[in-house]
This record gives structure tokens, sequence and C-alpha cells, in this order.
């Protein structure tokens, strides 16, 4: 579903993704670990269109979305869990559910269904349904990215750090969420800190350190990984 | 009484004057973020097109006011696109002094056409009809320019609150990052709503051509005083836009019948008020 071959990406002269190439097969969830600083933001970025690489290609589905706009490739089904949440905190939660199906032909005329959807996941939402966004505990926030990622009904759905200030709980009603989602046929390229939960639940895993991809292999291998438990695991 | 009630008329019809010149840059600044110095020159540019069609090709402002405002955001669009789109990602002030700049030029273009004409008036003939009721005066193009204004203001607040395009001019404004995220062609809301915003600018312009009349200079009080609306209305708050401009409007109708000389003074009385409201509420009056 989604190929990506060898790009380099650099932020004015400094390179933060050097060569990589990941391949995420349709219906599938792959996560990515690394470090803070590796370049996972970076990477999530680019596939989405709001970095452009200065040299590889992203072929989505057979098509070359290399240096395409955010909004062209959110429009063929590529939706993002930003790093940071970045909900519009003046706008309800409604109006924020609404805008993540706004630019989607598809999901925009299934909006109210998938909406029914997303409260299934996470009810709390519906119950502040008019607040506005902005207001909300963070944690809430949070499930909001979630879910406003999914009213796009997206074929590809880019997640960074969907746990990052969450409590145990909360982290778990999001990772059950995305495994439903992923149940319904959205493929999830997942970056994730809670390295342990994100390989456990992926196919398959890449390692990414300093910018580069230094281990590839299925989520349980990598987990018995000696590598893999010393640096990420703390075991 | 009558005194009373006429000078509450004549306070409420020149609070249109103030919504209709002031909507336009309420979007582009409150709404999009876009500060733009050049609105009252925009305004100005669709006073004198709208002369220009009447004294020369004989066409009335209520016509010609369609093909002025379309121009007028023409030139929006195309002033976004070689100019301001550049400077959007840059500091604030970047965008002041490149507005600032446009102003001149406008300015200095409009002078060239005008030459040594002091001022360029027109008289339609409806530009002092004026009704009578039970003593009352009620000017006919004033009540026109209020309820246009208050037709502008109520649909503008629709198009924010239920269109696409709409939303995401607010979405644009509050997280820039988040409107790509969700697929928001910002480039694109941006050049719609700067041009929307000095077509209406053109729009106001050529209603004040009815009521008024035209200079070169006339844009800079309306850029200052639209300005301090938007602050007095808060950020973003089209509904205050209108309680603002009431506010301001009777105020200033009050100021000048009961105080000797008031007229005078309703300039300073205009700024007072707002310099009062900064002080005592920064964040606008009518902010939710
Ligand atoms: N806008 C930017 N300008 C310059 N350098 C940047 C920018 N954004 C990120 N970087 C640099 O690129 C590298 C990768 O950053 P990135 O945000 O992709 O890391 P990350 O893996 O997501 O880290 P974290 O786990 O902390 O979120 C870092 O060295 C970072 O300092
Ligand atoms: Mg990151």
């Amino acid at each position: 579903m989604l190929k990506i071959e060898n790009i380099n990406v650099f932020y004015g002269l400094v390179q933060a993704l050097w060569d990589i190439s990941i391949e995420v097969p349709e219906g599938s969830i792959v996560s990515i670990v690394g470090a803070n600083g590796a370049g996972k933001t970076t990477l999530m970025r680019t596939i989405n269109g709001i970095i452009k690489p200065k040299s590889g290609k992203i072929i989505y589905n057979g098509i070359d979305i290399t240096g395409k706009d955010s909004n062209y490739v959110v429009s063929n089904g590529i939706t993002h869990v930003p790093e940071g949440r970045q909900i519009f905190p003046k706008m309800s939660v409604y109006e924020n559910l609404e805008i993540g199906a706004m630019f989607i032909k598809d999901a925009w005329e299934k909006r109210k269904e998938t909406m029914e959807f997303v409260f299934s996941l996470f009810p709390r939402l519906k119950e502040r349904i008019n607040q506005a966004a902005g207001t909300m505990s963070g944690g809430e926030q949070q499930m909001l990215a979630v879910a406003r990622a999914l009213m796009g009904r997206p074929k590809l759905m880019l997640v960074d750090e969907p746990s990052l200030g969450l409590s145990p709980a909360l982290t778990l009603t999001v990772f059950d969420a995305l495994k439903k989602a992923n149940k319904e046929g959205v493929t999830i390229l997942l970056v994730e800190q809670n390295v342990k939960k994100s390989l456990e639940m992926a196919k398959i895993g890449y390692v990414l350190e300093n910018g580069r991809i230094v281990m590839k292999d299925d989520g349980k291998t990598l987990l018995a990984n000696p590598h893999i438990k010393k640096a990420y695991l703390g075991v | 009484m009558n005194t009373f009630i006429q000078v509450l008329v004549n306070g409420i019809l020149q609070s249109g004057t103030y919504m209709i010149t002031t909507l336009g840059l309420a979007l582009a600044v409150g709404v999009v973020g876009i500060l733009n110095l050049a609105h009252g020159e925009f305004l100005m540019v669709g006073a004198f097109l709208s002369i220009i069609f009447y004294t020369v090709f004989g066409i009335d402002p209520l016509i010609s006011i369609l093909i002025v405002s379309l121009l007028i955001l023409l030139l929006g669009i195309g002033t976004y696109k070689i100019s301001l789109k550049k400077v959007l990602d840059s500091a604030e002030v970047n965008q002041l002094l490149l507005t600032f700049g446009i102003s001149i030029i406008l300015q200095n273009i409009a002078v060239l056409y005008s030459g040594s004409k002091e001022v360029m008036v027109i008289n339609p003939p409806y530009r002092d009809l004026s009704w009578n009721i039970e003593g009352i005066g009620i000017s006919f193009s004033k009540t026109l320019v209020f309820i246009i204004a208050l037709i502008l203001v109520i649909t503008l607040f629709y198009i924010l609150n239920n269109t696409k395009v709409g939303k995401s001019m607010r979405a644009v404004e509050q997280n820039r990052y988040g409107a790509y995220i969700v697929g928001i062609n910002a480039d694109r809301i941006f050049k719609i709503a700067f041009g929307v915003s000095v077509g209406l600018a053109g729009l106001a312009g050529v209603m004040l051509s009815i009521i008024l009349y035209a200079t070169p200079f006339i844009g800079f009080n309306y850029t200052l005083k639209a300005f301090a609306i938007i602050m007095m209305a808060g950020m973003g708050n089209l509904r205050g836009i209108l309680w603002s401009s009431l506010i301001l409007g009777i105020i200033e109708s009050a100021l000048g019948t009961y105080v000797p000389g008031g007229t005078g003074w309703s300039e300073g009385i205009f700024f007072f008020i707002i310099l009062i409201i900064l002080l005592v509420k920064p964040e606008g009056i009518f902010k939710k």
C-alpha cells in the first residue's frame, strides 16, 4: 500500500533522514521505534506532504505522491494523528470531527455513520460534543486527534505517539481504538515511545536511529532482540 | 422625545457605515489573521470606481456595485498572489510594511487620476432622498447602507459557521499546522479570504460614494477606525462588530446633538472610547 524508497530529508542544510526505505502492506500495522530526535516525526510529515524530501520516492497504491502537497495526500485517504494533537481549540468537538472528514469525498458523504463509530470507540467525546476542544483535558484532546483522523475513513493512518501524556488506562483505550480501526480495514503506520505495546501489535517493525533505518523484522522478533531489549525496553 | 428618537435613528444609521467599512477587515484580521493596512485604500478605490462608472459611463452605483466589488476582489487575489502570500509565514511586521506600501501605491494611483480635483462627489437621484415619519427624518441612502451592512454581516457569519470554506478559514487561523493535517489547502483559503476581504472594502467604498465624498486620502482614517472597532469587538467576533458599531454610532450621534459643537469632537471621542475599552478589557468587550 505504501512504499517509501530511499528518501533523504533535510531541514535547511542539516540532514534528518538518510536513505530511508519502508514498506507498509495493506491492512497491516507497521511500527517505527526510535529514540527522541531519531526522525520519526520527520518521516510522518514527509509522507503527509508537509515536508518535501530532497530525493527518493513515496509510492501510495501505485501513485507517486512524492513532493505532493498535504491536501492532495489527505484527499487520497491518508490521514494523520500528529505529534502534539494539533486540534482546533476554538471549535467544538463536533466541528473538529467534522473537519476531519471534510476534505475526503467518500468520508464526507458518510460522516454521520463514521461519527457513530468514533463515538463507540470514545464515548467520552460524545459527552463533550459541544465543548470547545481547547478546553478539554490533554487526554481528551488526544482522543479527539485520533478520532478526527478516523473521521477521514482513511485507507492509511499515520499515528505519531498517540499515548504521549496519557494515563495507562487511556493509553489502553487509544490502542484498542487503533486495533479496532485496523480490523475495520485501516492500515496503520505507528510511531510510539511505548515500544513494547507498539511492537506487540505490529506486524512489522522498523528501528530508526539517527535518521537511518538500522533494523527491520516482524514485531515479535524485534521485541526479543537483545539490542532492542537493552536500548528501548531497559531490560 | 422626538429629538431623542432622531438621535437614535441617526446613530443606528451611522453604525451601518461602521459595519460596512469594518466587515472586510474583520475577515482578514480577525478571522484569518492577515494584517491589512491598505484596507481603507481598497475602499477608496471602490469609491473612485463607483464615481468613474457614474460620471463617465452613467452607470448608477447601485448597479456598478457588483462589478466594482468583483473587480476589487480580483485585485485582492492578484495582490495576494504576487506579494502577500510570500510574507505570510514571516514576522507580522512584514505584512504591515507590505500592506502599508500597497496603500501608498493605491493612493498615488488615485492622485494620478483625480489630479487637481479636491474632492469627488456624485449625485445620484436618491442621494438626498429621505422619509419623514412623525417628524423623524430617515435618510434613504443611509438606510440602504445600514441594511446592506446588516445583510453582509449576517451572511458572513453564516458562511463562517456553516460552510466548508468558512470553517476552513477559522481552522487556518486557529491552527495552521492542524489545517494542513486535515487536508485544507491553506494557500487557497488565504487567497479567498483576502480576496473577499478587500472585495468587501470595495463594496463599502461604492456605498460610501453615495452618502459621502472621495479623495485619494480618505483610506487611512477608515483603516484606523476599522482596526479600532475590531479591537473593541474582540478578534474574530462578527457579532461584536455589530454591537460595537451601534454603540459608537449612537454615542457619536448623541454627542452631535446634545453637546454644543459636539460633532467637532466625534473623531476624538471615537478613539477615546476605544482607548478606554483597550485599557479596561483588552480582549474586546464582546469576547465570549
Ligand atoms: N523544523 C525543524 N527544523 C530543524 N530541525 C528539525 C526540525 N524538526 C526536527 N528537526 C530535527 O530533526 C531531527 C529529527 O526530529 P524528529 O522530530 O523527526 O524526531 P522524533 O524521532 O520525532 O523525536 P521525538 O521522539 O522526540 O518526537 C532532530 O534532530 C530535530 O532536532
Ligand atoms: Mg516526534
